[in-house]
C-alpha cells in the first residue's frame, strides 16, 4: 500500500538503505519513503528537475540525510535547503556514522532540525528510526506549506 | 688680546712722550723742555733717548700678539741695552767713544775732551741696563724662570725708584736717603712706570702670580723697608756729621780773628804807652800795618758771622769803640809830639783810653764766648749723630736681617709644602693619566673648535693603527667617512655635558689601513688645558654588530623555517584529519552493516537457527560491538591530540567531585571508599582535564573490583616551581612494575581482557593529555598492592585566570 512519499531518505550505502527501510519498516513507514542516492538527487528531487521532474509526490515532511556521499555531500544539501524559502521549513535529520565535532557544529549551523549518529547495535539503530520517525512523522505536525504542497499525490 | 693692559699702554706711552719732548727741547735749544721740572738741570739727551726706546718697546709688547711687532719691540730694547753698555764701559774703562755727545753735536758747545758732559750718570745707566733686560727678555717665549727674571729685574727698579719718590714728595730735598735730585726725580717717574709697566704686563698674561704667602711677602716688605732707613738713617747722620765739622772749622775761624783783634788792640796801646814814655819816633814804625790787619780781622768776622745776627749786632757795637780808642791813642801820641810827656801822662791819666779799651774787649770777648758756646752745641750734636749711627747702624742690619732670614726660613718651609703638594698633584695626575692610558678601550680628546686631537691613549693607537704623533696631526674629520660628516658637525654643536644615555652613538670610523669599524661613542665635554675639549670613549662593536646582524639573520631563517614547518603541520593535520573522519565514518560503516544484518538473520531465521549458530552470530554481535568501542576509544585519543585547548583555571575538586559523581552512578554495587584530599587550582582545558580523571578514576574502579572496600585516593603530593604533582591512588590489583614501561602505549594493556576489560587506550590518552599540558605522568605499583598514578600539571596563576591556550 504505496502512500504519499512523505519521508525522503538520502543515503548512499545500498546496506544503509536496506537497514534504515527494515527500520522503518518495523513501524509501517517504509512505504512512505523516497530513496535517494546522492545530494545531487536529492536536491533534483527536491526541486523536481532532471530525472525527477516528473515525481508524483509533493514535498517531504522529512528529509533523512547522510552527511558523507558522493557528489554533493549532506552539508551542502543542507545548506541548499535552508537557503530556499520553501525548502527551510523542512525539518532535516542528519543520520550519520560521524560524531567529529566539526560536522555537528557546522549541521547545527545550517539549522539541522535533528542530528543522529547511527548506532552500530542494530536494535539500537532501529530505536533511532523508529523514534525518528514516530516523532517526526506522526507526532509533529507539519509546516503548512509541505503539506498543502503543490504536487498532487498519485498512486504509483 | 692677552697682557693687554690699560695701565702698562698709558705708562708706555708716558714715557716715550718725556723722552721725546726732551730730546726736542734738545734740539730746539728750548730749556724747559730739556728739564721738564722747573729749575732743575737739564736730563741728559742719552737718558732720554732711553726712555725714547724702552717706552716703544714696553708698547708694542703690550699689543704684542703678533710676530711682527715683538721683532720691532725685541730691536728697540736690544737698542736701548747697547747704549747703556757701552756707556758704562765709557765710565769702567776711561774711555770717550762719543756717543754722549751724538745727540747733542751741533747743537750745545763742544766739550772738553776728556770732560764728556752729558754722560749719563752710572746708576741711571745701570737702571736702564736692567729695564732694557727685562724688555728683551719679554719678547721671548714666557717660561716660568724667564718670567720670574723678568718680574725680579722690573722690581729691582720699581721699588727703590718707588721708595725714592716716596721720600722725595714726602720729605723733601733735604732729607733725601738715595740723594735724589730734581732731574733724578724724572728719571725715577720713567724707570718706574716701566718697572711697573712690564709687572703689570706679565700678570695679565697670567705668567706672574703671587705664589708666596702674605707673611714673607710682607716679612721681605719689612726686611727691604728696614735696610733701606738704615742706609737712609746712617746716610743723614754722617752728613750731619760732615756738616757739624765744617761749622766747627768756621766757629774756630771767628774764635782766632776775634783774638787776633784783641791782640792787635792790645799790641796798638802798648805801642802808644811806650812812645809816650821814651818819645823816640822809631818805636811808632809798624803801628799803620797792625791798625791796618786789625781792620781786616774786623771785616772777616763781619763776614764769617753774617749769618748770624747776634754777632753782627755786637760788631756793629765794637767797631766804633775801636774806632774811637785807635783815634784816642792817636791823638795821645800827636800831643807827646808837640806839647812834651807832661801833657800826654795827663791825657792818659784822665782814663778815658782806657775806658774805650775795656768795652770793646769786654764785647769781643762777649763774641769769642758766643762761637764757644755755639762750637759746644755743634760738637755734641756731632756726638750724637755719630752714636746714633754707630748704633743705628748695626741694629737696622741685624735686624733686616733677621727679618730676611725669618722669611728664608718660611720661604723654605714653603717651598717644601709646595714641592710636597706637587709630588702629589704629580702623582694624582699620574694615576689619572694612567687611566686614561691604560683604558681597555680606545679614548681621546678632541678640540671642539678646531676638531683637532688633543690626547689619545694606548688603546686608540693600537686599535686604530696610527701613532701618537700621526694622531695629533690629525682632526676627528680624518677618521670619519665622508658620508657622516653633517651628522658629525650636527653633532658638535650640541653640548653634551654628562655622561647620559643619549651622548652615546654609533658612528662609523676609518682605521689607519682603510678598514671601516662601527663604534659606539660615548662623549662629553670638558675643558681641556685652555680649549674646548670633547673627550670620547670608542666602543669597537663591528663584531657584536656582525654578530647581532647574524643573529637577525638566523632568527629570520628560523621564523621561515618555522612557518614551512607549521604550514607542513597544518596539512599533515589536515590530512590526518580527514584520516580519521574516514575512519570514524567508514570503518563505522561496515561494522553496522554486519550488526544489521547479523540481526535480520536473527530477527527472520532466529527459529531455524541451532543453539550453536545462535552462540555465534551472538559472538559476532559482540565482536563488532567491542570493534565499534575500539574505533571510537582510537578516535577519542586521536582527537585529545588534535584539538585545540582553551585553559582556564580549573577547580579541581569540584572537577573530581563531578567525575566521582558521574562514576558512582553506575556502580551502585560496589563498596568503594573515596579519599579526597584537598587539591589546589590548576590551569588546564576543562574538557580533557575532565577526560584524564575520567579515565583514570575509571581505572582505579576497574582494578578494585576484586576488593572489597575499594579505596580510592585523590590528592597533591607537592606544589613547587609552579607545577603540581597530583596523584590517584587505589588498592586495586595492581601490575608489576617491569611492565611500567609498557603502561601508557597505544593499546598495551597488563590484564587479559577476560580479566578486566579494555581497550588499552585510556591511559594512553591520559598521558597524551597531561603532556600537552607540559606535565608528565608516571606510575608506581607492587602487583596485587595496588597502583599509584602521578601527574603533573601548571598550577593557575592569578594573572592567568582567563588565559587562552594554544593549541
Amino acid at each position: 500500500m504505496d502512500g504519499p512519499k512523505r519521508i525522503l531518505l538520502v543515503e548512499d550505502s545500498a546496506k544503509d538503505i536496506e537497514l534504515a527501510l527494515e527500520a522503518l519498516g518495523e513501524h509501517k513507514l517504509a512505504n512512505q519513503v523516497a530513496v535517494v542516492r546522492d545530494g545531487a538527487e536529492a536536491l533534483d528531487y527536491l526541486y523536481r528537475r532532471g530525472h525527477f521532474a516528473n515525481h508524483p509526490d509533493g514535498l517531504p515532511v522529512l528529509v533523512l540525510l547522510d552527511l558523507k556521499m558522493p557528489k554533493v555531500d549532506g552539508l551542502e544539501v543542507l545548506r541548499q535547503m535552508k537557503a530556499d524559502p520553501v525548502l527551510k521549513r523542512i525539518p532535516v535529520v542528519m543520520m550519520t556514522s560521524s560524531r567529529e565535532h566539526s560536522d555537528l557544529t557546522q549541521s547545527y549551523e545550517l539549522g539541522v532540525n535533528s542530528y543522529v549518529v547511527k548506532p552500530v547495535k542494530f536494535q539500537e539503530f532501529i530505536d533511532a528510526v523508529k523514534h525518528l520517525g514516530l516523532y517526526w512523522v506522526l507526532v509533529n505536525e507539519a509546516p503548512p506549506a509541505v503539506v498543502s504542497g503543490p504536487a498532487p499525490a498519485e498512486p504509483s | 688680546m692677552p697682557g693687554n693692559s690699560v695701565f702698562t699702554q698709558i705708562a708706555a706711552v708716558f714715557v716715550f712722550s718725556l723722552g721725546a719732548t726732551i730730546l726736542i727741547g734738545w734740539r730746539l735749544g728750548l730749556e724747559p723742555l730739556k728739564s721738564i721740572i722747573p729749575g732743575a738741570i737739564a736730563i741728559r739727551p742719552n737718558v732720554a733717548a732711553e726712555m725714547v726706546l724702552c717706552g716703544a718697546s714696553l708698547l708694542l709688547l703690550s699689543w704684542g700678539a703678533f710676530d711682527k711687532l715683538r721683532v720691532w719691540a725685541a730691536t728697540f730694547a736690544a737698542a736701548a741695552v747697547a747704549v747703556v753698555v757701552v756707556t758704562l764701559m765709557e765710565i769702567i774703562c776711561g774711555w770717550n767713544l762719543g756717543i754722549d755727545d751724538v745727540l747733542t753735536r751741533g747743537y750745545a758747545p763742544p766739550r772738553d775732551e776728556l770732560d764728556p758732559g752729558w754722560r749719563m750718570l752710572p746708576a741711571t745707566a745701570f737702571s736702564y741696563l736692567t729695564i732694557g733686560v727685562a724688555l728683551l727678555l719679554s719678547t721671548r717665549r714666557a717660561t716660568p724662570s724667564r718670567t720670574a727674571l723678568i718680574a725680579g729685574l722690573s722690581a729691582s727698579q720699581l721699588i727703590p725708584a718707588g721708595l725714592g719718590l716716596i721720600t722725595f714728595f714726602v720729605l723733601g730735598n733735604r732729607w733725601n736717603p738715595l740723594g735724589m735730585t730734581s732731574s733724578g726725580v724724572t728719571t725715577a717717574i720713567t724707570l718706574f712706570l716701566l718697572g711697573g709697566g712690564l709687572l703689570v704686563s706679565l700678570r695679565r698674561q697670567g705668567s706672574l702670580v703671587w705664589s708666596l704667602n702674605k707673611f714673607t711677602t710682607i716679612g721681605f716688605g719689612v726686611g727691604i723697608l728696614l735696610m733701606v732707613i738704615t742706609t737712609a738713617t746712617a746716610f743723614t747722620y754722617a752728613r750731619r756729621m760732615l756738616e757739624t765739622n765744617t761749622w766747627v772749622n768756621h766757629r774756630q775761624e771767628v774764635i782766632k780773628e776775634v783774638e787776633q783783634s784783641m791782640t792787635a788792640m792790645a799790641k796798638l796801646a802798648a805801642n802808644e804807652r811806650i812812645y809816650t814814655i821814651v818819645g823816640e819816633e822809631h818805636l811808632l814804625e809798624g803801628r799803620e800795618e797792625t791798625k791796618a790787619s786789625l781792620r781786616v780781622n774786623l771785616s772777616e768776622i763781619r763776614q764769617l758771622t753774617a749769618d748770624n745776627p747776634g754777632q753782627q749786632h755786637r760788631l756793629d757795637r765794637v767797631e766804633p769803640l775801636i774806632a774811637q780808642r785807635m783815634q784816642w791813642e792817636d791823638q795821645v801820641i800827636a800831643v807827646r809830639r808837640q806839647q812834651g810827656l807832661d801833657t800826654a801822662a795827663s791825657m792818659i791819666a784822665s782814663g778815658r783810653g782806657i775806658t774805650l779799651s775795656r768795652e770793646a774787649l769786654a764785647i769781643l770777648k762777649e763774641m769769642e764766648n758766643e762761637e764757644y758756646r755755639l762750637l759746644t752745641g755743634d760738637r755734641k750734636g756731632a756726638e750724637v749723630a755719630s752714636n746714633a749711627t754707630f748704633v743705628l747702624l748695626p741694629l737696622g742690619v741685624f735686624l733686616s736681617l733677621a727679618v730676611l732670614s725669618l722669611c728664608i726660613f718660611f720661604l723654605n718651609v714653603g717651598a717644601a709644602e709646595r714641592r710636597a703638594a706637587q709630588a702629589r698633584i704629580r702623582e694624582s695626575e699620574q694615576r689619572y693619566r694612567d687611566m686614561f692610558e691604560s683604558n681597555p678601550l680606545p679614548m681621546w680628546v678632541y678640540d671642539r673648535e678646531t676638531l683637532q686631537f688633543l690626547a689619545v691613549n694606548e688603546a686608540a693607537m693600537w686599535h686604530y693603527g696610527y701613532s701618537r704623533e700621526e694622531f695629533l696631526i690629525k682632526t676627528i674629520k680624518d677618521i670619519r667617512p665622508a658620508e657622516e660628516l653633517s651628522a658629525l658637525a650636527e653633532d658638535i654643536a650640541h653640548i653634551s655635558p654628562g655622561f647620559e644615555s643619549e651622548n652615546q652613538r654609533l658612528w662609523k670610523h676609518r682605521k689607519k689601513d682603510g678598514t671601516m669599524i662601527d663604534v659606539e661613542v660615548t662623549a662629553h665635554d670638558l675643558r681641556f688645558g685652555r680649549r674646548l675639549g670633547r673627550l670620547v670613549l670608542a666602543n669597537d662593536v663591528t663584531v657584536r654588530r656582525h654578530a647581532e646582524e647574524e643573529i637577525r639573520r638566523l632568527n629570520a631563517d628560523l621564523e621561515k623555517r618555522i612557518e614551512q614547518r607549521t604550514a607542513q603541520l597544518q596539512t599533515t593535520n589536515r590530512e590526518l584529519e580527514s584520516f580519521s573522519y574516514s575512519v570514524s565514518h567508514d570503518l563505522r560503516a561496515p561494522l553496522r552493516h554486519i550488526e544489521g544484518y547479523v540481526e535480520l538473520v536473527v530477527r527472520h531465521a532466529g527459529d531455524s537457527l541451532n543453539e550453536k549458530s545462535r552462540k555465534h552470530l551472538q559472538t559476532v554481535s559482540e565482536s563488532v560491538a567491542e570493534m565499534g568501542q575500539l574505533i571510537d576509544d582510537l578516535l577519542d585519543f586521536s582527537r585529545m591530540g588534535r584539538v585545540e585547548m582553551r585553559q582556564t583555571r580549573i577547580d579541581l575538586d569540584r572537577l573530581v567531585g563531578e567525575t566521582i559523581g558521574s562514576l558512582e552512578s553506575s556502580l551502585d554495587t560496589r563498596n568503594i571508599i573515596w579519599k579526597r584530599r584537598p587539591l589546589p587550582p590548576v590551569e588546564a582545558d576543562p574538557a580533557l582535564l575532565k577526560q584524564v580523571f575520567v579515565n583514570l578514576l575509571s581505572n582505579a574502579v576497574k582494578y578494585t573490583r576484586p576488593r572489597d572496600p575499594a579505596e580510592v585516593e585523590i590528592g597533591c603530593l607537592s606544589e613547587k616551581n609552579g607545577e603540581a604533582v597530583l596523584f590517584v591512588r587505589d588498592n586495586g590489583v595492581g601490575f608489576d612494575m617491569k611492565y611500567a614501561s609498557k603502561l601508557f602505549g597505544v593499546f598495551q594493556r597488563l590484564h587479559h581482557a577476560d580479566e578486566f576489560e579494555g581497550t588499552g587506550v585510556g591511559l594512553a590518552t591520559v598521558q597524551r593529555i597531561i603532556v600537552r599540558h607540559g606535565g608528565r605522568i608516571w606510575a608506581d605499583s607492587t602487583l596485587d598492592r595496588g597502583a599509584t598514578f602521578f601527574f603533573t600539571l601548571p598550577k593557575a596563576h592569578l594573572e592567568r585566570k582567563n588565559g587562552n591556550g594554544r593549541t
